[in-house]
């Protein structure tokens, strides 16, 4: 049985209208939002999800509902067999989220304070719970702000005591959605090192949603992509590369000043050296840079293919 | 229901921890808020005083109804204010979010969350004024009066709990309530005069509607064997408890009524 299995969901809001129309007449109404619309996935355990889609394409509605924070207009969600919205708190223990830029942290008190509070929301025993902010202070790097009240902590320092209250109990899920957003490059490193840990050492599911494709090339090992809130792609990456046209661009510089040429190329059907042999013949060449299409291009073509 | 107190104290031990931290400043405010009240029922003695009493009811016996009031206040504002303060931001801005991915229930974890310690100037204010008053109006204090003293907070808490909880719950639809504030404090102020010097329609809407009466008025009667019973028998003394049961279940049922209407914000 899959841990995760989203079954023709959809979620419909419905959104007041005010405006005028085209003779300058005043309307107002009620506009039916269909935010996802018959979606349908399964997740296994372990697996490490990447859910991408542009703006408003219905990511954080989705999650939402797998969280048990919002009901479907219809069909079915089941987290480790229950459905999340219906038994909400017993969702909730086996669950960990972190919504971007929301704290939950108690501002005025470092964040052994918050920890304590989550200690007993979620019954963490005692050595377990010891156990764990040692282990999430060493790899998340927070030993040297442990005793800083929180509103004197960098945005990149907040994230992480954010993610390690996250999972202090333990969640065999995880639901991130844009946890990176606005963090440094070291703060970003700490923080997928701390995901990749959780994943593969424990096991722990996590979806992702981020608009960094690094984050995602590098962590997640299949990719959901939704827009308007239907499918678009369920695979891997490398999948997702092959089925869309990935092409390389390779500049080339000559030697004589004149306007350097780019040369765009599939990798699998012509190779480098052949390219630089035929360009040569127009010139001698002083410089070749060669750009590979990154997911990021991907993606991008898909949106505005 | 243990796991609730075990909450409850964590959180409370949190609360008191943070207001250590600006202790002048904390012990300033409270300094000026219990001013304020002071101040506040200065003006109904005087107004009293000018009338020499008020349908029967001397200055003594109003500073009862105004020091029984602001407990029974005080019960509900600790759990309860400013929760009505956050919950139409924490609803607009999505935050409200994070409460429902909690194994708690969703009303004991907003309270908890936003215990407030300020309401020891009321009840400091309140026992100044219990002694004065008890002792000019020389009423014996025995087990059977402070038993009927503290059923007069439950009661107290619980009608304004239920208003609390009644300015709290369209929040999670409409998003934006502060007009349900205003009527809170509009109907505690008429509150601390006997209620028999309103109208008749007054008299019913705070009695058996939005049953303000039930804080202090018929409590205080009980108490110092008076006897006001407006268009009511002598029944309604201890009708009153069950009407502000009956108030505060209401307010905990819309509560649960509109969270589960709840729709959360876009990301």
């Amino acid at each position: 049985m899959p841990l995760i299995s989203v079954k023709n969901v959809s979620k419909e809001y419905k959104q007041q209208t005010k405006g005028k129309d085209g003779d300058g007449k005043r309307i107002s109404g009620k506009k039916l939002i269909k935010a996802v619309n018959g979606l349908s996935f399964d997740i296994e355990p372990g697996e490490f999800i990447g859910f991408i889609g542009e703006n408003g394409a219905g990511k954080s509605t989705t999650i939402k509902m797998m969280s048990g924070i919002l009901y479907p207009t219809s069909g079915t969600i089941h987290t480790m067999g229950i459905e999340p919205y219906k038994k909400r708190r017993e969702n909730a223990m086996n669950i960990g989220v972190v919504f971007g830029q929301r704290s939950r942290l108690v501002w005025e008190l470092p964040m052994s304070d918050t920890f304590e509070l989550y200690k007993e929301i979620y019954r963490i025993p005692a050595d377990r719970f010891r156990h764990n902010v040692a282990l999430f202070t060493e790899i998340l790097d927070m030993g040297e702000f442990a005793n800083t009240p929180i509103r004197q902590l960098s945005l990149g320092q907040r994230m992480r005591v954010e993610i390690a209250l996250s999972m202090l109990h333990d969640p065999p899920i995880l639901f991130l959605d844009e946890p990176t957003i606005g963090l440094d490059v070291v703060a970003k490193k700490n923080i997928r090192d701390f995901f990749t840990e959780r994943n593969g050492r424990e096991g722990t599911t996590i979806i992702l949603t981020s608009h960094d494709m690094k984050d995602l090339d590098t962590l997640a090992s299949r990719v959901i992509m939704i827009t308007k809130g239907e499918m678009l792609f369920d695979g891997t990456f490398d999948t997702l590369k092959e089925r869309y046209n990935a092409e390389s661009v390779a500049v080339f510089t000559f030697s004589d000043g004149r306007e350097p040429e780019s040369v765009s190329f599939d990798p699998k059907k012509r190779t480098l050296p052949e390219i630089i042999a035929e360009i040569g013949n127009q010139g001698e060449i002083s410089n070749v840079e060669v750009k590979n299409a990154d997911i990021e291009d991907i993606i991008r073509e898909i949106y505005n293919g | 229901m243990k796991y609730y107190l075990r909450l409850g104290m964590t959180y409370w031990k949190m609360h008191l921890k943070k207001t250590f931290m600006f202790k002048q400043s904390f012990i300033i405010n409270r300094i000026v808020q219990a001013l304020n009240y002071f101040v506040e029922f200065a003006l109904i003695w005087i107004m009293v005083n000018a009338f020499e009493n008020m349908n029967g009811w001397n200055q003594y016996e109003v500073m009862l109804l105004y020091a029984t009031n602001i407990v029974g206040y005080s019960i509900a504002a600790f759990f309860l204010y400013r929760t009505m303060l956050s919950t139409s931001t924490e609803v607009q801005n999505g935050a409200f979010d994070d409460v429902l991915t909690k194994p708690v229930r969703t009303l004991p974890y907003m309270c908890f969350r936003n215990l407030n310690p300020d309401y020891i100037a009321h009840v400091t204010l309140a026992a100044v004024m219990y002694v004065v008053a008890f002792s000019r109006l020389g009423v014996h204090i025995g087990i059977a009066e402070i038993a009927k003293l503290l059923l007069a907070f439950v009661c107290g808490g619980l009608v304004y709990g239920g208003m609390f909880l009644l300015a709290i719950a369209p929040t999670f639809i409409l998003r934006e309530t502060r007009f349900l504030r205003n009527i809170i404090f509009l109907l505690r102020d008429m509150s601390y005069y006997p209620i028999s010097v309103f109208p008749l329609i007054i008299q019913v809407i705070m009695t058996l509607v939005l049953p303000y009466a039930v804080i202090s008025f018929f409590p205080v009667q009980a108490l110092i064997g008076k006897q006001d019973y407006l268009f009511l028998g002598r029944a309604i003394i201890y009708i009153a408890p069950l009407i502000a049961t009956a108030f505060f279940a209401v307010g905990l049922w819309l509560f649960g009524f509109c969270v589960k209407r709840y729709k959360s914000t876009g990301s």
